[in-house]
């Protein structure tokens, strides 16, 4: 019954101790947001594909009319 | 054996119905687009119409010639549009916008464009 009043006495020392050497670390995890940025370019070069698709010769065109006009307007 | 040649041509015939129904709106159009194309560069060298930030034409000041012209234009260019969107799977204004940025990058010296921020510029 003596020995064990010291020994109590030393484990309660030690839990003591020992719980002052605990640390804690909070780290916060913010929800990550990943913004879609790789589909909006993707969709644009795809419409822009298709507008080319459409128009190129059209734009051809026009520049042809854009020149001869500029042509006669030097002409002139 | 019938009946496999008979399913290939008819997958063959649903193609070439879904290839020509996709572009139906746009070889009409096209022939009529090009067709105002002479009249629309000579308002644009004269300054009257110019390329808004929509992707379509837009009368610059006050003068307003051709106004049905210009409307059948932008009537067509937005079908043209409405129909980019619906296959890309995508909104019309992203389409317009798009188109919008070609024509400024485009435009020819003299001509005006509309920025993206609304003001009018002389290329």
């Amino acid at each position: 019954m003596m020995t064990l009043i010291p020994r109590f006495i030393l484990l309660v020392w030690m839990v003591m101790m020992f719980s002052g050497c605990q640390t804690r670390h909070e780290v916060d995890v913010k929800p990550v947001e990943v913004k879609p940025i790789h589909i909006t370019i993707d969709v644009n070069i795809k419409v822009q594909k298709a507008l080319d698709d459409f128009f190129s010769d059209i734009d051809a065109q026009e520049d042809e009319i854009m020149e001869e006009l500029e042509e006669k307007k030097n002409e002139d | 054996m019938r009946i496999k040649q008979w399913a290939l041509y008819t997958i063959i015939g649903i193609a070439a119905v879904l290839t020509l129904a996709d572009s139906v709106p746009a070889q009409g159009i096209k022939e009529r687009m090009k067709e105002r194309l002479p009249v629309i560069a000579q308002l644009k060298t004269q300054g009257i119409v110019g390329e808004n930030n929509r992707g379509y034409l837009d009368f610059v000041g006050n003068e307003k010639t051709h106004e049905a012209l210009i409307a059948q234009e932008n009537q067509d260019r937005k079908t043209v549009y409405a129909h980019i969107a619906k296959q890309q799977n995508t909104s019309l204004s992203v389409v317009e916008k798009n188109r919008a940025l070609q024509l400024i990058e485009r435009a020819a010296p003299g001509t005006y464009v509309q920025m993206p921020d609304g003001t009018w510029v002389q290329k």
